[in-house]
């Protein structure tokens, strides 16, 4: 009989706790006005013992509901022992404040008075603490502090951390899918609480479910439990989150089935992912204006580049442009009429070599004299081109060390397989143009295996197709494209 | 005369603050204009005054990192039929000679060619259309080449139009208005970019055809409009001479030559100091220009240095100048040389009828140039940062204009949906955009307006389409007037 009533018994306590803090509360307020000069003689100090004891009475209710309540596991263990400790001495204070109360009206003296008063303080410093964690376990432990004004809170608000977002570093769980979980799921699938054996802030906890199972089945966000249940009719007594608490606005909920139905990975990052346009006034909401098409080049802060140093190197006929308007980043690129640009002319490009991004030296006079001593320079190098030079080999050593190189144009020069292997740890590499040089199909396949998104161009087959076909897929020039029949 | 008279008129207002000296009033009020130029910062160069060489546009830098410096836009002119070359409809087949429902028509005008139809039958495409390497883009099999690159294009599917007839859907297409008299695509880029090489045009132009007989076209189509006209687009012309009077008459010295322009532009520069007309300006960077090109020309048009292999990529018909093989290697070895704005316009589109016959040889003369310029670019590094364009100005119908046989038919003009495809500079490979419905008349899924198009292609040009303006006859205009969204879902 109990063990059935006990759920339903325990859940008064959330309802039962406010009536000895009231009474309490009223209490301290009685033992205020008995001081005033207005309310001597009235005998206020006559109700203390009854007012106290109903405190203490509603106490020790809350305190048998709030055991019965703390069997149903749901709850963080320590923080419900926390909770329970300070009322079990909020229960003792309370009563020792009642019996002190009593003598008091009894016998005049100094020990009732002395035991009143420590009592009576212990009591209210206690309801308050027992108060606050009985509050971290029903609205989670940042619950009070989630507002609070950033001077106080010790952590820099988020507008003014929102810098460039780079895609290729932004992990799409942690950014996006993960604040509305912390915000509107884990105060009861969380440390402080874990309603349904679930809980929901980690990946591993998300990974392993609850009571009803696996919550996330990745790649299909309408066949989540996780989902579903935040699409419930409200009137459902299973709807997510419950009736009365806040609901995840249609960004957030676009936002969480959008991940999952990319596969639910918690290590996928922007860059990779599928955006269509309609998810994009979601994504600003939590990570400001982003535009997913900008290069991650451009999360890249440096300092303007020396005015004098520009116009030195435009005097020598190469274009300098800004990445785009506002950014301290830098394209440098030879023209035609440039042609004649050599290693001498390359050290007016030093001063800036920390804002050049994309730098087009294709068809100029320079070797990897100048080359070796420039590019290792230039650590925020996005594109280059250095295609129909004099360059070999050794002008490939330092660029294999520059991790923001995306693009690389070799076309026309002498480089070898062996020096291609020296981009292999290029991260964001993406391509390599090799045509008429010395790099062999199997160089630029090792190239491929080893960094993964790079794709080698080794020029397009001489003749491809003969005559007029039909249906037939032919395999185009790229060493990576894999033949597939239709 | 009096037109000379008013320009005095337009003259001295102009000169009251600029020219005449005004104390410290002008110096004040130039100060509150640009704050820079008090203390003598850099002036800058005032947009369209570029005589001689100078390189930049009004954009000093561009709104976005350019995904493509440069463009190649292959102008399929007369509007090629997308239900035979990219958007396969079965039902048109299954369907063949009914009549076009209402219900799918829904008032849609049509040209004066088919109004007097009373019947419209719908004509399945003779030609068969398969999927294509990995992405499963469909193509005809009348452009293998094409197809055998599937992976390397993006179709759009569901272009748009408003424009019914050659002439204002081609004016549409290149300037945003129906209307003759705004400036064309390149010219916008022209002027707002610059040019990237000095001794080239920014906006070239190379005509081609393999019909005789379809719509005219006209050099107002790549004029430059209410812009400085030294950004209206060069016609490169077949044969030995692609520029005509570029060269100098038997007889004269380069040196003559030198001293004959340094003496007209010291003239040119003193009348554009009494009358302010901008066009005077325009003029002397024309003379400028073409004399530059006197050497560069003749280097763009050198083939000795292509290696063979590459010339074969291109087809036999490369060799013939002034074919659309012959020019999509010319405009590779432009792009090669940063030429912004690089088009091509290649006749015999125009399908009313004899569909099946002449669309061949349509196909034939493009697809293999068209898949080679992709390729060449490709393996060069280029289609990195050069956005190739290839498609019409409108679509053609699903029904037959005029008599529908076993083994003939023709196809009007259908503004309500078209294909094109684009590679490169920045566009998502692989991919195949928007919708038409089975009888692939209305567009069902993600459509793309003209207007959309032509914000999407300055986006991946690094320019906002909103804030390119130039400001004529009381108003800012831009090339997508007050329309056009950038279609995001394109881009890489």
């Amino acid at each position: 009989m109990l063990t059935e009533l006990q759920p339903f018994i325990g859940r008064f306590h959330p309802l039962l706790v406010h009536l000895p803090i009231g009474f309490l509360l009223l209490a301290g307020a009685l033992e205020l006005l008995s001081r005033v000069p207005r309310f001597e003689g009235v005998g206020l100090r006559r109700l203390m013992p009854t007012v106290l004891g109903l405190t203490a009475l509603t106490t020790l209710g809350a305190i048998v509901t709030g055991n019965l309540l703390s069997w149903s596991g749901e709850y963080d263990a320590a923080l419900v022992g926390r909770h329970q400790q300070w009322g079990l001495m909020l229960g003792v204070a309370v009563t020792l404040a009642c019996v002190a109360a009593w003598w008091r009206t009894r016998a005049e003296g100094a020990a009732p008075d002395r035991l009143y008063a420590g009592a009576f303080v212990a009591a209210l410093v206690l309801v308050a603490g027992t108060g606050h964690f009985g509050g971290s376990l029903t609205h989670g432990e940042t619950y009070l502090t989630e507002h609070m004004p950033a001077p106080f809170s010790g952590r820099a608000s988020a507008s003014t951390t929102r810098g460039p977002v780079d895609p290729s570093a932004t992990l799409v769980f942690k950014t996006l899918v993960a604040p509305t979980l912390d915000a509107r799921c884990v105060t009861c699938h969380g440390p402080a609480r874990q309603a349904g054996k679930l809980r929901l802030d980690s990946p591993e906890a998300i990974r392993t479910g609850g009571e009803s199972g696996a919550v996330i089945v990745p790649g299909s966000a309408s066949a989540s439990l996780l989902v579903r249940r935040i699409f419930l009719p409200t009137s459902d007594k299973k709807a997510m989150p419950p009736r009365g608490h806040p609901a995840p606005s249609h960004a957030e909920v676009s936002l969480l089935r959008w991940w999952i139905d990319q596969g639910a990975s918690f290590d996928l990052v922007l860059a990779d992912a599928q955006v269509t346009p309609d998810l994009e006034p979601a994504m600003a909401d939590r990570l400001g204006p982003v535009d997913l098409g900008a290069p991650s080049i451009l999360s890249v802060r440096v300092q303007p580049g020396d005015p004098a140093a520009i116009e030195a190197v435009k005097a020598l006929k190469l274009r300098v442009e800004p990445l785009q308007a506002g950014s301290s980043l830098l394209m440098v690129q030879a023209p035609p009429a440039a042609r004649a640009f050599d290693d001498t002319a390359l050290k007016a490009l030093e001063p800036l070599s920390a804002q050049i991004a994309w730098l087009d030296l294709g068809g100029t006079q320079v070797t990897d004299a100048g080359l070796s001593l420039l590019l290792p320079r230039l650590v925020n190098l996005w594109k280059v081109s250095l295609d129909r030079t004099a360059i070999t080999d050794r002008t490939l050593l330092p660029l294999g060390k520059l991790q923001r190189l995306e693009s690389v144009n070799l076309y026309a020069t002498s480089v070898t397989d062996a020096g291609l292997k020296a981009l292999d740890g290029l991260p964001r590499l993406r391509s390599v143009f090799a045509w008429q040089t010395q790099v062999t199909p199997a160089g630029a396949d090792a190239l491929q295996a080893a960094a993964k998104k790079a794709r080698v161009n080794l020029g397009a087959p001489p003749a491809p197709i003969t005559g007029m076909t039909t249906g037939d897929d032919q395999a185009s020039t790229d060493a990576t494209t894999k033949k597939k029949a239709d | 005369m009096k037109a000379l008279e008013d320009l005095k008129f337009n003259a001295t207002r102009r000169h009251f603050l600029s020219a005449a000296s005004l104390g410290i009033g002008s110096v004040a009020l130039g100060a509150l204009l640009d704050p820079s130029r008090l203390f003598g910062g850099p002036a800058q160069a005032p947009a369209g005054a570029a005589p001689g060489t100078t390189a930049g546009g009004p954009l000093t830098a561009t709104h976005l990192v350019p995904r493509a410096k440069r463009v190649i836009y292959l102008f399929q002119s007369g509007g090629p039929s997308q239900l035979d070359l990219f958007d396969d409809k079965p039902l048109l087949r299954t369907m063949n000679g009914q009549d076009l429902p209402d219900s799918i028509r829904k008032g849609q005008r049509l040209t004066g060619m088919t109004a007097h139809q009373k019947q419209f039958p719908l004509a399945g495409s003779h030609f068969d259309m398969a999927r294509h390497g990995q992405s499963g883009a469909m193509v005809s099999e009348l452009l293998p080449h094409i197809a055998s690159i599937a992976d390397k294009l993006c179709f759009v599917k569901s272009m748009h139009t408003e424009a019914i007839n050659h002439d204002p859907a081609v004016t549409f297409v290149q300037t945003g208005s129906q209307q003759a008299g705004r400036p064309s695509i390149g010219s916008w880029l022209s002027y707002g970019l610059g040019s990237d090489n000095a001794n080239l045009p920014a906006f070239i132009v190379l005509l081609s055809r393999a019909r005789e007989g379809d719509q005219p076209l006209y050099s107002r189509l790549w004029g430059s409009g209410f812009l400085p006209s030294q950004h209206q687009g060069v016609q490169f012309r077949r044969g030995k001479d692609p520029v005509l009077y570029l060269g100098d008459p038997d007889g004269l010295s380069a040196d003559t030559r030198r001293h004959m322009l340094d003496t007209f532009r010291a003239l040119e520069e003193e009348q554009h100091a009494r009358v302010l007309d901008p066009e005077i300006n325009a003029r002397i960077a024309q003379y400028e220009m073409a004399y530059r090109m006197q050497t560069s020309v003749p280097d763009v048009m050198d083939l000795a240095s292509e290696p063979q292999s590459v010339i074969d990529m291109y087809g036999p018909e490369v060799k013939t100048p002034g074919t659309f093989a012959a020019n999509c290697l010319l405009a590779r070895r432009l792009a090669e040389r940063d030429v912004r704005f690089i088009q091509l316009y290649h006749q015999g589109w125009d399908q009313h009828g004899n569909l099946p016959k002449d669309i061949r040889i349509m196909t034939r003369s493009v697809d293999q140039p068209s898949a080679a310029l992709v390729k060449d670019l490709e393996q060069r590094g280029l289609l990195e940062d050069t956005l190739v364009i290839w498609g019409g100005e409108f679509g053609r119908t699903n029904y037959s204009q005029g008599k529908l046989t076993k083994d003939n038919y023709g196809r009007d003009h259908h503004p309500r949906a078209f294909t094109l495809w684009m590679a490169g500079g920045g566009v998502k490979a692989g991919l195949t955009y928007g919708e038409t419905d089975e009888f692939g008349y209305n567009v069902v899924r993600d459509p793309v307006h003209v207007h959309d198009f032509q914000a999407t292609l300055m986006h991946l040009l690094g320019v906002e389409h909103e804030q390119l303006t130039f400001k004529h006859q009381g108003r800012r205009y831009r090339l997508t007037d007050v329309h056009g969204h950038v279609v995001k879902a394109l881009l890489a």
